[in-house]
């Protein structure tokens, strides 16, 4: 086979398999969250409902059929469109369609597309900001190994991984929106508008999420890059007399590259599904606030969506990463 | 073992944090007894504490710091902070705890049953295995927190929830190496005499499997504390009256300038108890990896550990 052919079989192998992982997600959290324990129909509903609308929707559910059946139907909505009444008519929901809040009446699809934009604006902000901040701090670190500078970079990025974002957030919130009155207090402002204000308002929310994020990726990146210069091909370039700077910054970074890719896929993937924390501590109304308030009030459709959502997001990054990672590199397509 | 405890030993970080994590298991099982030495309790409201014209400011300096209220009350209600606290050292490591324990038994359980059951056994239960672990842990707990019953005691529940969310990571540790013990010869020749599944199991596989569960594990209690302060953070995890530092964080910047260490208390707390865990949880990690020494050493220019 030719490396092109190759690349191709291993692009459709790894789709397939990212579909796949895909159906398994779907039904595992169809199961979960409407075998629940309970009055099924009354827990969709939530417990603002009257008795008729708790009739009505254990209708819509079509409770009495058994569950594959419904499995099946959630399915044809998301792949198809679905069709449901609204008790006055019945109105059409296109694929893809991930059914129809019972607190609000808005389409899930449309709810998720609406707050998609805040909460993929504060994860790729804050993906930047880590990435520098993180890679940096490692790359520093394994270069200066040993010294009273590593120790300390070392202390500081442990730190930096036992504190909660909601912590870090609150005091940074309190100290230099407050007290210094450095920047402004978080808030969303759509990027086609005004797009320095909206780099601006997120800054906060950004150096929070991404302080907590980097001290992982330093953790990371050193680690990688000490196995690295450990492996004996390191001693033989040292022999051959490469100097320090370029084995650090060309040889040791590579072994980084693969592990610093996969964590980062794997951060933003779920990041994407709702930066809960950060974005109920900033006021911030993503996908991850909408996920906590349709908990609260009970909003099962939502829940379910956001979390199939998000899960769809985590598979598609891992795919992702998965694919550079073969396109920067041949012979992972090999192997 | 006696190998084990010379090698944490060894490592004066991890001794620092086995002492601090002690002390605070100590607070945390003392909590009724400090309390009452206290002459305080953690649910009574003080309203002649707080004043309610301001909207419910702690009276008197530093948020009402005093000989009866050794770290003052709490704002809007008046309840005493120090026993809030204390009794907040139990919500957060009983939960993280009870999660942990569940995590390894689910973990442990699945591994064992799909390293060792026949190939459809396998394939069912790593598929479920990926799904669990793709799904961000924060968002699966949280939204799991819409369909339980309410009548349910809060703190077993979050430590049910965490436990049932995050033992993915540990399922596929406990697989991968059964599936290489399995070739073992003392394995092999259990299975040749007729040991049924279960048995082999347990006399055969789970002694071998100790290390890396212990060292999973350790590192798994850390993250369940961030857990359920966060899901008390949001205000869908441990739920008034009883204590609990995440919820402790959810009105605090609002008080911040009359009472600071409304604040600073509850999230001192939390940061100190993950850090002393996590540091713990490394420290067992490199005194069980037969491996960590050399790897330690390696560019490192440190002989201490090289010893070990």
């Amino acid at each position: 086979m030719t490396g092109l052919t190759r690349l191709s079989a291993f692009l459709l192998r790894r789709f397939l398999g990212a579909l796949s992982t895909l159906l398994a997600l779907s039904v595992i959290i169809y199961v979960v969250f409407y075998v629940a324990p309970g009055d099924v129909a009354q827990i969709t509903c939530g417990p603002r409902c009257s008795p008729a609308q708790v009739q009505q929707v254990a209708e819509q559910l079509r409770l009495d059929d058994p569950l594959y059946v419904r499995y099946w139907d959630f399915l044809q909505g998301v792949f198809a469109g679905h069709d449901y009444s609204t008790g006055t008519g019945v109105e059409h929901c296109e694929a893809p369609c991930l059914g129809v809040s019972y607190q609000s009446d808005q389409q899930v699809t449309a709810l998720i597309v609406a707050k998609l934009p805040i909460t993929a604006s504060l994860a790729l902000g804050a993906m930047a900001m880590w990435l520098i901040l993180g890679v940096g701090t490692g790359v520093l670190s394994a270069w200066r190994r040993g010294r009273i500078s590593e120790r300390v970079l070392t202390a500081v990025t442990l730190a930096g991984t036992a504190t909660p974002v909601f912590v870090i957030g609150l005091l940074l919130m309190i100290v230099v929106c407050g007290q210094l009155q450095w920047l402004p207090f978080p808030q969303y402002t759509d990027f086609g508008d005004d797009p320095a204000q909206w780099a601006w308002n997120l800054l906060l929310p950004w150096l929070s999420l991404a302080l907590i994020e980097a001290a992982k990726y330093a953790r990371l990146t050193r680690s990688s890059m000490l196995e690295t210069l450990a492996d004996d091909h390191v001693r033989t370039f040292r022999a051959y007399g490469v100097g320090e700077r370029s084995i650090i910054g060309k040889h040791a970074l590579r072994g980084a590259v693969a592990p610093v890719i996969a964590l980062t896929a794997n951060d933003v993937g779920s990041m994407f599904g709702g930066a809960v924390l950060s974005e109920t501590l900033f006021g911030l109304p993503g996908l991850g606030r909408e996920l906590v308030h349709a908990v609260k009030v009970v909003d099962l459709p939502v829940v379910v969506g956001l979390v199939m959502v998000t899960g769809f997001f985590v598979v598609l990054a891992n795919a992702v990463a998965d694919v550079l990672y073969a396109v920067a590199d041949r012979r992972v397509v090999l192997s | 073992m006696t190998i084990f405890w010379r090698r944490l030993r060894e490592q004066r970080a991890a001794l620092v944090a086995a002492a601090v994590v002690a002390l605070l298991a100590l607070v945390a099982l003392a909590a009724p007894l400090l309390t009452v030495l206290e002459g305080q309790d953690p649910t009574t409201y003080h309203p002649d504490l707080i004043d309610s014209a301001r909207g419910g400011v702690p009276v008197g300096p530093f948020g009402g710091i005093s000989g009866e209220h050794w770290l003052g009350v709490e704002p809007q209600t008046g309840r005493d902070l120090f026993a809030r606290l204390v009794y907040g050292a139990r919500v957060s490591l009983g939960v993280a705890l009870a999660a942990t324990v569940v995590q390894v038994a689910v973990g442990v359980a699945v591994g064992i049953a799909a390293g060792f059951g026949n190939r459809w056994v396998d394939q069912v239960l790593s598929r479920a295995t990926d799904v669990i672990v793709a799904l961000p842990l924060m968002v699966l707990a949280l939204a799991l927190m819409a369909v339980v019953p309410d009548g349910f005691p809060r703190p077993v529940l979050v430590a049910l929830v965490i436990g049932l969310v995050a033992w993915g990571n540990m399922a596929k540790i406990v697989r991968a190496r059964t599936v290489t013990l399995k070739e073992l010869d003392h394995v092999a020749a259990a299975r040749l005499s007729g040991w049924g599944p279960v048995h082999i199991a347990r006399r055969e596989l789970l002694p071998a499997l100790a290390a890396p569960v212990i060292t999973y594990a350790a590192l798994l209690v850390p993250t369940n504390i961030t857990v359920e302060a966060a899901l008390s953070f949001l205000g869908v995890g441990v739920k008034p009256p009883t204590p609990s530092w995440g919820q402790m964080l959810t009105a605090a910047d609002v008080w911040y300038q009359a009472a600071p260490q409304y604040l600073l208390l509850p999230a001192g707390a939390l940061f100190v108890t993950v850090l002393a865990l996590t540091v713990l949880g490394d420290g067992v990690r490199t005194a069980l990896d037969p491996r960590a020494a050399s790897r330690l050493r390696v560019g490192t220019g440190r002989k201490r550990e090289a010893r070990a």
